[in-house]
C-alpha cells in the first residue's frame, strides 16, 4: 500500500513527506536531548545544591552533637529551615526517628511520614545500614509533590563514643528534603519553549527546502520529463540547456546529448536509406509501402506521390507476390533473403528481370516492425549473359579445332618417338600460331632425320676405328707384359748387386777390423820393443859397472896373493909349527889364483855381455823402427778400407736405389697393363655402343631414300625440311647421350657385331 | 569506726534538701549534673545493657559502691549525679547531722575522677568548685 502510494504521488510531495519525517526525527531526537540535558542539568544542579546544604550543615552541627550541645544544633537547623525555602533537613537515629529537623513539628515523628517512595526509604535503610550514601539522586513523591531527597549517614567516630558508645557503625542520617515543584515549574516552561521554537523551525527548515527543491530539482526534472515525454511521442527535434554544474545540469546535458545521438543516429539511417541508389522500398507488417526511394519510382515508372501507404504487390506486380515474394519471406522468417531473381512490370506492363534482397526492420527489442527490399536491375547484366554465352559457344568450336591440330601434331610425334619420321604436320593458309608451330615441329622433324643419318655413317666409321685400336692396344699390352719381364729380371740382378755389394761390406769391415787390431798389435810391440831397448840399456850400464867392479876383484885378488905368499914365508920361519899354517896359505893363494881367473873370466864374459847389448839395442832400434813402419802402413790400410767401405755403402745405396727405381718401373709396367686393359675393356663397351648406335640409327624409318626429306601426314603438298646447323668443318661425332635411353635400351638385344670384340677382349 | 562504715551509705540528694534547701534548689535547678541519668536513658535507645552499664560510673551515684546506684529501677534516688558524687556517701551525716561524717571540702581531685583531661577538651566540662551551682 506504502509502495503503491509513493508510486502514486508526485515528486514533491514525496520530498516534501520525507524531509518532514527526517527533520521531524531529528528534531524531535533533539528536542528530547534538550529537554532531558536540560532536565538532568537541573536535577544536577539541584542535587548538588541539596548536598552542598547537607554537608554544610552536617559541618555545622558537627562540633556542638560532639560536644552534646543540643540545643545549638536545633537552633542551626531552625536557622537553616527559614532561610532556605522548600528545604527541609532532617537528622535521624538509627531507628528512622527524627531527632533533629529544620522544622519543630517534625521532630520524634518517623523519617517514613516523610519518604513515601519505597526507594527513598530503601535508600535510607540502606545507608544506616551499611553508612554508605545512595550513588544516584532521589526523588520523593508526596500530596502531589515531588522532592529530590539527598540523605548522608552519621558515621559512628571515636568523638562520638563517649555519648553513643561503639555499639553501632552508623549512629543515623542526616537528610536532606527539596521541594522540585519550582524547578519542574522552570523545566516545563523551557520545554515548551522549546517545542514551539522547534515546531516553528520545523516549519520554516521544511518550506524552505521544499521551495529549494521546487526551484533547483522540481522544476528542472518537470521541464525534462516534459521534453522527454516529447520525444517519447516522437519528437526528437527538442533542444534542452541547463549551465548548472550539479547532477541535473549533467543529466539535462547528457539527455540534450542523447537526443543530439538519437537525431543524428536518425540521419545517418535516413543517411544509408537514401544513399542507397538501387530501388529501395520499405513496408509495414501489412504489406504497405512506407517509403519508396526515387531509383524504385523510375524502375517502375511510379507517379511521385502515391505510392506510400498501397499494397506492395499493387505496386510492384510482380511474378513474386502469388508466391516466393523474399519480403514475406523475411517477415515469415525474420531472416534475410538474398540474390532472389525474379520479374517486375512497370506502368506499361513490361517486364523487368531484377534480382532483389529482403530482410526485415527490428525495434531495439528485437520485434520485427517491418521489411525492406533492395532491387537491382538486370535488364543489362541478361543482355550481357546472353552475348557471354554466344562468346562461349564461339570459344568452344575455336577450342574444338585446336584440340583437333594438337591431336593430329600429338600423332606426329608419337609416331617420331617410335622412330617413324615419316609424317608431317599440315598447315593451313591462316598463319596461325599452330601453322607456325607445325612449322617448326616439321623443320625439328626434318632436322633429326638429316642427324639420324649422319649418324649413321658415323657409326661404322666409329666401330672401324674402335676395333683398329683395339688391336693395337692388343700389342701394346703384348708388349708391355714383355718389358714388365725383362724389368723383372734387372731388378732380381740388381738385387743380387745389392746382396754382394752388402756382403764385401761386410768382409771390408771385418778387414777394416783386423788391421785395426793389427795396428793396435804393432803399436803394442813397439812399446815393448822400446822397453827392450831400454832393458838393454840398463843392463850395458849394469855390465860396465860389473867391469869397474871387477878390477876391484883383481885387486883383491893380488891383494890376497901378496897375503898368501907373505904368510907362507912366515910360515917357513916357524918351521914345523907354521907347516898348517903354510897348507893354509897355500890353499889362499890358490884361492887366490882361481879367484883372479874366475875375474878374468867374469870380466872376458862382461866385455861379451856389453858387447852383445850394445848389438842388440842397435838391433831393437831397428825392430823399433819396422814397427813404426808398421803402425804407420797398417793405419794407412785402415784408412784405405774405410774408403773402399764408404765407396762400397755408396755403391749399394746407388743399386738400392736402381733396385727401387726398377720396381717403380716395373710398377708404372703393370699400370701401364692394367690401363691397357681398361682401354680394352672401354674399346669394347665403345665397340659395343658404337654398335649399338648403328643398330639404333637402322631402327628409324627415314625414308625409302634415306636423305632425310619427309612425307606430310595426311596427303596435300611435301613441305621443305629444315637442315639443322650443324656448323662448318669436320663432320660432328655423333653424341650418343642426346639419345632417348629407351631407344638406347632397345639395341640391347638385337647383339650386332659383339662377338667379334668379345673374342679379342677375351685375349687379356 | 566499724559501725560507722557498716551504717554508712547513700542515701540520695533529696536527703539533704531538709538541711540544705537552699544548695539542694540551686544544685537541682542549675546544676546540669542533677539531670546527668536523663542523657544515658536519651543514649541508651537500642544499646544493650553492658554498653550502658560503663555509663553508670559518671552518670549516676555511687554506681558500683555499697549501697551506691544499682539500677534506676531499684536505686532510682541515685540514678543521676547527686550531692553524695562529690561529698561522699551521707547516710551517717544525714542521721546524726555530725559535719564530720561528710566531705565538707571537696578537692579538685574529687572532681577529676570523671572530669578527666581528655573529657573536659571533648565536652568542655570543667570542674567548677566555686562556681553558683550550689
Amino acid at each position: 500500500m506504502t509502495h503503491n502510494f509513493l508510486k502514486r504521488t508526485r515528486m514533491r510531495v514525496k520530498f516534501l513527506l520525507a524531509t518532514c519525517l527526517v527533520i521531524g526525527i531529528f528534531m524531535s531526537y533533539t528536542l528530547y536531548q534538550g529537554i532531558d540535558f536540560h532536565t538532568k542539568t537541573a536535577m544536577q544542579q539541584v542535587e548538588e545544591s541539596s548536598r552542598l546544604l547537607l554537608d554544610n550543615t552536617y559541618s555545622a552541627m558537627r562540633f556542638p552533637m560532639s560536644i552534646g550541645d543540643s540545643k545549638t544544633v536545633e537552633e542551626q537547623l531552625k536557622g537553616i529551615g527559614e532561610h532556605n525555602t522548600g528545604v527541609d533537613v532532617y537528622i535521624t537515629n538509627s531507628e528512622r526517628k527524627i531527632i533533629y529537623a529544620s522544622k519543630e513539628g517534625y521532630r520524634h515523628n518517623t523519617m517514613d511520614n516523610y519518604l513515601k517512595e519505597d526507594g527513598s526509604r530503601e535508600a535510607l535503610e540502606n545507608a544506616l545500614l551499611s553508612g554508605t550514601e545512595p550513588t544516584r539522586p532521589l526523588v520523593d513523591h508526596m500530596r502531589g509533590e515531588s522532592s529530590m531527597v539527598i540523605i548522608k549517614p552519621i558515621l559512628n567516630e571515636p568523638s562520638c563514643h563517649h555519648c553513643h558508645t561503639d555499639f553501632r557503625p552508623v549512629l543515623g542520617a542526616i537528610v536532606a528534603k527539596q521541594s522540585l515543584k519550582g524547578l519542574f515549574a522552570s523545566i516545563n516552561a523551557a520545554r515548551n519553549r522549546l517545542i514551539l521554537c522547534s515546531v516553528l523551525t520545523l516549519f520554516g527548515l521544511v518550506v524552505f527546502i521544499y521551495l529549494l527543491f521546487v526551484r533547483l530539482v522540481s522544476r528542472r526534472i518537470g521541464a525534462l520529463k516534459l521534453l522527454s515525454s516529447k520525444v517519447a511521442a516522437g519528437d526528437v527535434t527538442v533542444d534542452v540547456h541547463d549551465d548548472h554544474e550539479d547532477s541535473i545540469g549533467k543529466l539535462t546535458n547528457n539527455f540534450n546529448t542523447m537526443i543530439k545521438s538519437i537525431r543524428d543516429r536518425i540521419e545517418y539511417a535516413n543517411s544509408l536509406k537514401l544513399a542507397i541508389s538501387d530501388p529501395f522500398f520499405t513496408v509495414d507488417t501489412g504489406m504497405r509501402v512506407t517509403f519508396i526511394n526515387e531509383a524504385a519510382v523510375r524502375l517502375l515508372g511510379l507517379p511521385a506521390d502515391g505510392v506510400l501507404g498501397k499494397l506492395c504487390q499493387d505496386v510492384f506486380q510482380s511474378d513474386a507476390c502469388d508466391g516466393g515474394c523474399p519480403v514475406k519471406h523475411a517477415l515469415a522468417t525474420g531472416k534475410a533473403t538474398v540474390g532472389k531473381r525474379m520479374t517486375l512490370r512497370d506502368r506499361e506492363n513490361r517486364e523487368i528481370p531484377v534480382m532483389s534482397s529482403a530482410s526485415v526492420l527490428r525495434d531495439s527489442a528485437g520485434n520485427i516492425l517491418g521489411g525492406y527490399e533492395i532491387i537491382r536491375d538486370l535488364t543489362v547484366e541478361v543482355a550481357a549473359e546472353q552475348k557471354l554465352q554466344s562468346a562461349y559457344r564461339r570459344e568452344e568450336e575455336a577450342k574444338e579445332a585446336l584440340e583437333t591440330r594438337v591431336r593430329e601434331l600429338s600423332a606426329i610425334l608419337e609416331r617420331a618417338a617410335h622412330g617413324d619420321f615419316t609424317t608431317r604436320g599440315q598447315t593451313t593458309d591462316a598463319n596461325s600460331a599452330m601453322d607456325v608451330m607445325t612449322r617448326r615441329i616439321n623443320a625439328t622433324l626434318d632436322g633429326m632425320v638429316a642427324l639420324i643419318s649422319q649418324m649413321k655413317e658415323y657409326s661404322v666409321a666409329v666401330s672401324s676405328g674402335v676395333w683398329n685400336i683395339s688391336r693395337e692396344n692388343d700389342h701394346l699390352a703384348e708388349r708391355t707384359q714383355q718389358q714388365a719381364a725383362a724389368m723383372e729380371e734387372i731388378s732380381t740382378t740388381l738385387a743380387q748387386l745389392v746382396t754382394n755389394i752388402r756382403e764385401n761390406l761386410t768382409s771390408i769391415r771385418q778387414v777394416d777390423s783386423l788391421s785395426k787390431d793389427a795396428v793396435k798389435v804393432a803399436e803394442d810391440g813397439r812399446n815393448l820393443v822400446e822397453k827392450t831397448a831400454q832393458a838393454m840399456g840398463v843392463m850395458s850400464e849394469k855390465s860396465l859397472k860389473i867391469a869397474e867392479m871387477m878390477g876391484l876383484i883383481n885387486e883383491i885378488t893380488f891383494q890376497t896373493n901378496l897375503l898368501s905368499v907373505n904368510a907362507a914365508v912366515e910360515a917357513a920361519r916357524a918351521g914345523e909349527q907354521g907347516r898348517g899354517f903354510a897348507v893354509v896359505a897355500e890353499e889362499v893363494r890358490n884361492l887366490a889364483k882361481r879367484s883372479s881367473s874366475s875375474a878374468k873370466d867374469i870380466d872376458a864374459l862382461v866385455r861379451e855381455i856389453t858387447s852383445s847389448a850394445n848389438t842388440a839395442h842397435q838391433w831393437v832400434d831397428k825392430v823399433n823402427e819396422y814397427f813404426t813402419k808398421i803402425v804407420q802402413t797398417s793405419s794407412q790400410v785402415s784408412l784405405a778400407l774405410e774408403e773402399i767401405k764408404f765407396s762400397s755403402e755408396e755403391s749399394a745405396a746407388g743399386m738400392a736405389q736402381m733396385n727401387k727405381g726398377v720396381l717403380e718401373l716395373c710398377d708404372v709396367n703393370e699400370k701401364n697393363t692394367g690401363f691397357a686393359e681398361e682401354i680394352a675393356v672401354e674399346m669394347k663397351n665403345l665397340g659395343d655402343t658404337a654398335e649399338k648406335l648403328k643398330g639404333t640409327t637402322e631402327m628409324f624409318i627415314l625414308d625409302s631414300a634415306g636423305t632425310g626429306v619427309a612425307q606430310p601426314a595426311r596427303g596435300g603438298g611435301r613441305l621443305a625440311a629444315i637442315p639443322l646447323d650443324l656448323g662448318e668443318g669436320p663432320a660432328p661425332r655423333p653424341q650418343l647421350q642426346g639419345l632417348p635411353q629407351r631407344l638406347l635400351a632397345g639395341v640391347d638385344a638385337e647383339g650386332g657385331e659383339h662377338d667379334k670384340y668379345d673374342n679379342g677382349f677375351k685375349e687379356f | 569506726m566499724a559501725e560507722e562504715m557498716e551504717t554508712n551509705g547513700y542515701v540520695g540528694s533529696v536527703a539533704c534538701q531538709p538541711c540544705h534547701e537552699q544548695q539542694f534548689r540551686a544544685f537541682h535547678n542549675f546544676a546540669r549534673k542533677s539531670h546527668s541519668f536523663a542523657s544515658v536513658e536519651k543514649m541508651a535507645v537500642n544499646l544493650p545493657e553492658e554498653k550502658i552499664r560503663p555509663c553508670y560510673g559518671c552518670h549516676t551515684t555511687g554506681y558500683g559502691k555499697p549501697s551506691g546506684f544499682v539500677s534506676p529501677e531499684q536505686t532510682p534516688e541515685l540514678k543521676n549525679v547527686g550531692c553524695e558524687a562529690c561529698h561522699g556517701p551521707g547516710r551517717l551525716h544525714v542521721k546524726t547531722q555530725d559535719p564530720a561524717l561528710i566531705r565538707r571540702t571537696v578537692t579538685i581531685e574529687v572532681c577529676k575522677e570523671c572530669h578527666t583531661e581528655e573529657r573536659v577538651q571533648a565536652f568542655r566540662y570543667k570542674p567548677i568548685l566555686y562556681a553558683g551551682s550550689h
